[in-house]
């Protein structure tokens, strides 16, 4: 009798771990590649804040919901101006023909192969898709692992450039994502790809920006079929079907996506210049200039305690969110910039309000939970955005787009270079030392 | 002791020799089929069962040796496969000829229509550029590992004669001290089968940690993240699972009396090689998507760079997968061991009992 509860225990084991793995891997096998629509996007667009309760979100007006034949007539835009993850095309007429490359884009796309002359395709699909997506949404399947989640490219911003200046935040250049594909992000999943031929990655950038555009595109494409006042109660961004009001709707598409793609371009058409930054000072570490920096970091004028914390060890405030997050929680990231920073005025709000648009509307259909960003802890040594002084002023005095730090045009040219030294030199500070942190806070208030 | 060899001395020796060149070429297989993978390398020659227009053999070992790396791994993968299946034949061919166990020689077509298969397999997964049947081809390649060590085990001299003279008159002896207590006797086989029972079901677990696995490697870049959460999350729950079963597995062989030194020492090789096959799967983690993000405050962490398709990543994960087929093939080889043990023992008792009445 016994034998026989052991024979029949263990096979409902085998049983089971059979149907579990079946069921994995039944699940595992996928459709085809294609673009996801940006259906987080369409929520988030369409339900605005309550007045009364900011953190609420409500419908003002049930007749902007898009419908499926909307959605359909979006994605039939989109996939006639910028084609599909197989067949990449670059939409004419709108200034991007010198910009970006077909043949290193066909290349960057598709499934992963080699050619007969042993030429690779899909570069994308190898080497950014399982962490960014096919749609270059940030959900590629490792997506919900990683801390922090992988960029979405859609909302067109990008964190790590030299291209931002005077509290602007501009489009990054070609240049400025080659920096980060070849020396990665340290302390993240994000890969240095050093590894790779220098062809490779030309591909693989040009692909990354025909991504953000086309991202970008289907975004303003959303707002424009929400705001379109015909009488007809859904109306159609492009009536494919209408001869004569086709032209005019297509020449409107156009104009929206040439809107899209002048800055990324620039005036010039050959993209955004890197801002030149003069040499230091001879004198920016010396013992005088930190101490300049120092003085600033507890002070109102750079004011860096308060997110980065009195010990600087990244625990000033733990109720951050970056805008690609704020999105997920239903306000509005466009509404900050470079001298601000995208701080949002969520602190008042429990986190079950913060999350209750995420809950209500994004959780079921797949979009990643909310997650706070945490400012740097200086003390390691370890700068995302690189480690040389010249990038941590770029930080200072620029900002980072889509995240909380802010750029600073108030600091001259000397108390900025103080500040990289002190920021530098934090490393090599004993963390007890910022004691007297409380006298610069009370001198600041 | 029953004599088990049907086969000629001579021509025997040649079959245990080929099953054993089998088994040692197929492991470094799978070695580089892994390899094939990390390096995303299965495209990198683009026709099959040509290469490059070229008949497979006559590629110019020039454009081989010194061309590109994801070349080299894909090229010299069905090069191997290649002596694998031309050793299967040789194989089969040596026990058709020599060898009279009807089971053998089915086996032995077992081993050679399994080795076309998966070349086809392989082949259809290039032509047709398609992951899933790349991560069929992933899994069925263990399960030939597991077949040509099986095979090289009944060529054995373990097979032929399970039982040692030694280990039976100490058997003899236990039997007589204990004078023939039929509850301790009792106690010995139920331990005995408790082994052999978790010993199935460590090879069953272990071949579905692989195949869980193999999804995970080759996840089509259209599965939602919460897919691949619960593929991964799955993988550590079973991970857990196949080092509770290992440790479960050893105490029994521990336990158990009058077992022959090579499984006693199999059952410790498999034991050390679970921690470290841990130790590789953490590793693999952190070489590819870095340390988890709690851990970020310590200096060293968060100065970690994921570099892809570094020398260091690249043979840690393929190391990770190797070292699974080897668990694998390790589990089944100790069932094997078991299970003939066990079928040796009940014909001599058998036998005992005949020529006692």
């Amino acid at each position: 009798m016994k034998q026989f509860h052991n024979n029949r225990h263990q096979g409902v084991r085998i049983a089971s771990i059979a149907v579990l793995v079946c069921s994995v891997l039944l699940t595992a096998c996928s459709d085809p590649a294609y673009f996801q629509f940006n259906e987080s996007y369409v929520q988030a667009a369409q339900w605005k804040p309550d007045v009364a309760k900011p953190q609420m979100r409500k419908l003002e007006n049930p007749v902007v919901l898009l419908i499926e034949s909307q959605k359909e007539n979006i994605s039939t835009i989109l996939e006639g101006a910028f084609g599909t993850p197989d067949n990449p095309r670059i939409p004419g007429g709108v200034g991007l023909g010198d910009f970006l490359s077909m043949s290193k884009l066909q290349q960057a796309a598709g499934p992963v192969e080699r050619d007969e002359a042993h030429i690779p395709r899909g570069l994308y699909r190898q080497h950014c898709a399982h962490c960014h997506g096919v749609t270059g949404d940030g959900q590629g399947p490792t997506a919900s692992f990683l801390n922090p989640y992988p960029r979405d490219y859609r909302l067109g911003q990008f964190k790590f450039k030299m291209t931002d200046a005077g509290g602007t935040f501009k489009k990054p250049s070609k240049e400025d994502l080659k920096t980060t594909l070849l020396q990665g992000i340290p302390g993240t999943a994000m890969p240095s790809f050093r590894v790779l031929a220098g062809t490779d990655i030309n591909q693989m950038i040009d692909y990354v920006i025909y991504l953000a555009i086309r991202g970008e595109v289907e975004r303003s494409l959303i707002n424009a079929t929400l705001e379109i006042t015909t009488s007809d109660e859904h109306p159609l961004l492009v009536e494919f079907d209408n001869g004569v009001k086709k032209a005019d709707d297509l020449a409107f598409v156009k104009e929206m996506i040439s809107n899209v793609v002048i800055q990324w371009v620039g005036p010039d058409k050959t993209g955004n210049a890197q801002r030149t930054i003069a040499a230091a000072p001879d004198n920016w570490n010396s013992p005088a200039s930190v101490k300049i920096g120092r003085t600033l970091f507890f002070q109102g004028k750079a004011n860096c305690f308060s997110c980065h914390g009195q010990t600087a060890i990244g625990d000033g405030q733990k109720n951050l969110y970056d805008n690609w997050t704020l999105e997920l929680l239903g306000l509005d990231p466009s509404a900050s910039d470079a001298s601000a920073g995208a701080e949002a005025d969520v602190e008042d709000i429990s986190l079950e309000s913060q999350l209750y648009f995420y809950n209500e509307h994004l959780a079921g259909i797949g979009a990643l939970k909310p997650r706070a960003i945490s400012p740097r802890n200086l003390r390691l040594g370890n700068f995302r955005g690189g480690r040389r002084p010249i990038d941590i002023y770029q930080r200072i005095t620029s900002g980072i787009q889509g995240t909380p730090m802010p750029g600073n045009t108030k600091l001259t040219e000397a108390e900025t270079w103080g500040l990289v030294a002190y920021v530098l030199s934090l490393p090599y500070e004993a963390s007890s030392r910022p004691q007297s942190a409380p006298t610069f806070q009370r001198d600041r208030n | 002791m029953m004599s088990l060899s049907a086969t000629n001395g001579r021509m025997n020796r040649w079959s245990r020799r080929l099953a054993l060149l089998l088994t040692v070429l197929t492991f470094p297989l799978i070695w580089v089929g892994g390899l094939v993978t990390t390096t995303d390398a299965g495209m990198a020659v683009p026709d099959w069962p040509n290469t490059y227009g070229y008949n497979m053999f006559l590629y110019p070992w020039e454009s081989w040796l010194l061309g590109p790396w994801d070349l080299f791994i894909e090229h010299g993968h069905r090069l191997l496969a290649a002596l694998v299946g031309m050793v299967t034949i040789a194989l089969m061919v040596v026990v058709l000829k020599t060898d009279a166990r009807s089971w053998m020689r089915k086996l032995v077509i077992v081993a050679l229509v399994a080795v076309i298969a998966q070349g086809i397999l392989g082949g259809v997964r290039v032509r047709l550029n398609d992951v899933t049947l790349a991560m069929i081809h992933g899994c069925t390649g263990p399960a030939f590992l597991v077949l040509t060590t099986i095979i090289a085990v009944m060529f054995s001299k373990f097979w032929q004669n399970p039982v040692s003279p030694e280990l039976s008159a100490a058997e003899a002896d236990n039997k007589n001290e204990q004078n023939e207590d039929s509850e301790f006797i009792e106690d010995d086989k139920q331990q005995f089968n408790a082994a052999l029972r978790l010993a199935r079901l460590t090879t069953i677990l272990v071949y579905c940690q692989l195949i869980l696995g193999a999804s995970i490697r080759h996840i089509p870049v259209t599965t939602s993240p919460q897919t691949y959460s619960l593929l991964v999350i799955f993988h550590i729950g079973m991970a857990v699972a196949v080092t509770g079963h290992i440790v479960m597995l050893c105490l029994a062989i521990r336990c158990t009396k009058n077992l022959p030194q090579s499984i006693r020492s199999g059952a410790k090789q498999m034991g050390l090689l679970i921690v470290v096959q841990l130790l590789m799967g953490i590793g693999t983690w952190v070489l590819k998507f870095g340390w988890p993000a709690g851990l970020g405050n310590n200096r060293y962490l968060a100065d970690h760079l994921v570099v892809t398709q570094g020398w260091f990543q690249s043979h840690v994960v393929t190391g990770h997968v190797a070292i699974g087929s080897v668990i694998l093939v390790m589990a089944a080889l100790l069932t094997t061991r078991l299970l003939r043990l066990q079928f040796v023992t009940q014909q001599l008792e058998a036998t005992e009992v005949i020529e006692t009445s």
